[in-house]
């Protein structure tokens, strides 16, 4: 449904989009995961036409968007990261006027508007200023306005930004319902927790590049099944792989010179055995922590540093 | 069609919920020129009296003219003086008491001294406790003595033998007074070609003051208004457009253009709506001056001219918007722009009184083709096709700009800038 092919923009010399390609089917949710400033939202603006890419294509329902945009955007509903609605125009009022840009009309429109309304509770609300809304009233209103047309490809650019955990379960339980009506869903965040808990497939993002693709098992893989055991001190070149040579159960997953990340598989009594083993060979040992595989190591492995929400 | 009729209704109603700037800036002009009537029109009040405590040591002829001077002209000129004859002593008492403005002392020998044209001084001692009336007394006085001294110089001999005649016992002779009167014809003829011109000019400005034809507070302010208006609805168009940038920053702008609705449509009915505001609040300033100036204009003229101005001011706004990167720089550089154009195209100033160079340059401003339209409508009982170019040349502008205000727009879109 959402399709990208070698995806290509820049800002002056900064590589915003640095050829990706990913493609989301029929209902089901792609997250692209990745820092402030990795290119998610770039990404996103590509995608609807508003930023014209300099290489690659994009197609949505089989259109291609560079070609024929305004047929493209029939199928697309988009919400923004920024909250993108009229604040003297009621909720109501808000809706009809995006439904009226998708060419809707009469008792269409506003059937339309009401089921909008209704998926993000904002019924009861409707006929309020919406600068009179909480922050959490104004990111639903957000996302009814994506949703008026009944789109069938959905750009969601960190739709939970700054709400209150209830206001986020609310949202998300709504994605999910769209989901299941068979819409295409491309989710940026640079929430893990809901990277993972949402999203079928997931390319991580970083510097405008998708480092990694796929299911959050898949993913995980990446740095192996076993326990994950970061070190942190002082890891002169060659000094570990000297120091684990000896132990098959232990892989290096990533090394540098003030931290290190091994994954130990079999019992949790191995990674005392690597520890003992680390400082048997006189390296400077400063700290340890041991978690079970996730994305923030994914992307630890994949970037270095971790991804901080 | 539909999108744009949806952004045009859209913006009207997001306008009527945040009426403040619009009603402030429809004001602006009406209040304005109002001040400007009231300043620069006759009907403004008069300064109160000017109290002077007169101590006329001299007591001879000309020392009388100088009293008859301040207590005769109470009605001619903006100056009245409220004169107290009074001794030294008690001037000076009624300074100290704050009572008086001035005193003004006439010295002994006044008379003498200035007939036989020796050098001879008035004093004046101003009241430090008051503000502008010891400067309009002093003023007065300098005037007067420059005058008496003219006076003096010319007439002196006729002047000279007026005084003997009226000292002497008995009534003048017919002969005498013959002679007297001939010598200060004479005298007068001689200083006629300096003295003539002002006094003409006197009686002209009273002919014309008899004929009601005064500038009224009103009729100055309806004469300004129009400028201002002017001034006035390119501002308005400016604040309005700003909603570019306010909707760019917020992201609405964006969401918009992501719709299947075509941009132009967007961005003209952003545009419509910025127009169809300008063009109310020209109908409403329009009826403002019609009612003051009780005078009937061209309706179609009117409506012609006001449509082409309101395409004009909104091209011209929308075009600093898309120039300009920030809310706050477009406003700087759209009024700065707007208040040389409003000074060069006669806004402020009436255009014959602009100096050659700025006259030479109005065409080429907007300002001056809507104040010259609206001015011809209101003051040359104009119509449509007196109005022809004017129309023309305000809405060739507004579809220029406007034509390449939608340009950068867009192209500020597709690359992100």
């Amino acid at each position: 449904m959402i399709r990208a092919e070698n995806l290509r923009k820049t800002f002056g010399s900064v590589r915003a989009v640095d050829t990706i390609s990913f493609h989301v089917p029929a209902g089901e949710i792609y997250g692209l995961l990745g820092p402030n400033g990795a290119g998610k939202t770039t990404t996103i603006s590509c995608i609807s036409g508003l930023l014209r890419p300099e290489g690659g294509r994009v197609t949505i329902g089989g259109v291609d968007v560079a070609a024929d945009p305004l047929r493209a955007r029939e199928t697309l509903g988009v919400v923004p990261q920024e909250i993108a609605i009229y604040e003297t125009l009621t909720a109501r009022e808000n809706l009809d006027y995006f439904a009226s840009l998708h060419g809707l009309a009469g008792a269409e429109r506003r059937g339309r508007v009401d089921e909008a309304l209704e998926r993000v509770g904002l019924s009861a609300d409707s006929k309020k200023a919406t600068k009179d809304f909480s922050g959490g009233m104004k990111r639903r209103c957000n996302l009814a306005i994506g949703l008026v047309s009944r789109p069938r490809a959905l750009l969601l650019d960190e739709p939970t930004v700054g709400i209150d955990p209830q206001a986020r379960i609310h949202i998300l339980d709504v994605v999910r319902e769209v989901q299941r009506e068979g819409t295409a869903i491309l989710y940026t965040t640079h929430y893990l927790e809901e990277a993972e808990s949402l999203c079928d497939r997931i390319g991580i993002m970083d510097a405008g590049r998708i480092l990694a693709e796929g299911t959050v098992p898949e993913l995980r893989r990446l740095v192996g099944e076993g326990t994950l055991v970061t070190l942190r001190g002082h890891f002169p070149a060659g000094a570990m792989q000297t120091a684990l040579a000896s132990r098959k159960d232990v892989r290096v997953v990533l090394l540098e010179d003030d931290h290190a990340m091994l994954s130990v598989s079999g019992e949790h009594r191995a990674a005392s055995e690597v520890l003992s083993s680390v400082l048997r060979a006189n390296i400077e040992v400063s700290g340890i922590s041991m978690q079970e595989p996730s994305l923030q190591s994914v992307f630890l492995k994949l970037t270095g540093r971790e991804l901080r929400d | 069609m539909s999108a744009f009729l949806a952004a045009l209704r859209k913006d009207l109603r997001r306008r009527i919920r945040s009426p403040l700037a619009a009603v402030v800036l429809l004001l602006f002009p009406v209040v304005f020129s109002l001040l400007i009537g009231a300043t620069f029109g006759s009907g403004g009040e008069t300064l109160a009296p000017i109290k002077l405590a007169l101590v006329d040591e001299d007591g001879g002829l000309l020392s009388r003219f100088v009293q008859t001077a301040f207590t005769q002209n109470e009605s001619q000129g903006p100056a009245r003086f409220d004169v107290a004859v009074v001794s030294y002593g008690e001037a000076i008492d009624l300074v100290e008491s704050d009572k008086v403005s001035a005193v003004l002392r006439i010295p002994a020998a006044f008379t003498d001294s200035l007939l036989a044209e020796r050098p001879v001084a008035l004093e004046l001692i101003k009241n430090p406790a008051q503000g502008i009336y010891p400067e309009i007394a002093q003023q007065v006085v300098e005037v007067l003595a420059q005058l008496a001294g003219a006076a003096v110089r010319v007439l002196g001999e006729p002047v000279r033998e007026i005084r003997a005649a009226t000292s002497a016992d008995r009534a003048p002779s017919d002969e005498l007074v013959t002679r007297i009167s001939l010598a200060a014809n004479r005298r007068m003829r001689g200083v006629g070609r300096y003295a003539l011109p002002p006094a003409i000019r006197l009686e002209a400005a009273a002919a014309d003051s008899a004929e009601g034809e005064s500038a009224s507070p009103l009729r100055v302010a309806v004469y300004v208004l129009p400028g201002m208006a002017v001034y006035a609805l390119l501002m308005l168009a400016l604040v309005s457009a700003q909603d570019f940038q306010r909707e760019r920053v917020r992201g609405t702008m964006a969401r918009q253009f992501v719709s299947p609705a075509p941009f132009a449509a967007i961005v003209l009915g952003k545009l419509a709506a910025i127009g169809l505001v300008s063009l109310v609040s020209v109908a409403i300033l329009a009826v403002v001056a019609v009612l003051w100036a009780r005078v009937a204009v061209s309706l179609a003229g009117f409506v012609v001219l006001s449509v082409a101005f309101a395409v004009a001011a909104t091209g011209f706004a929308a075009l600093i918007h898309s120039l300009t990167r920030s809310e706050r720089s477009g406003a700087l550089i759209g009024s700065i722009l707007v208040m040389l154009m409003s000074m060069a195209g006669g806004s402020f100033v009436p255009f014959e009184m602009l100096p050659p160079f700025v006259r030479a340059i109005a065409p080429f401003t907007m300002t001056y083709w809507a104040s010259a339209g609206y001015k011809e409508l209101l003051f040359s009982s104009a119509g449509v096709e007196d109005l022809l170019p004017h129309v023309g040349i305000l809405a060739a502008i507004g579809v220029a700009f406007t034509a390449f205000a939608t340009e950068r727009f867009a192209a500020r879109y597709r690359t992100g800038g």
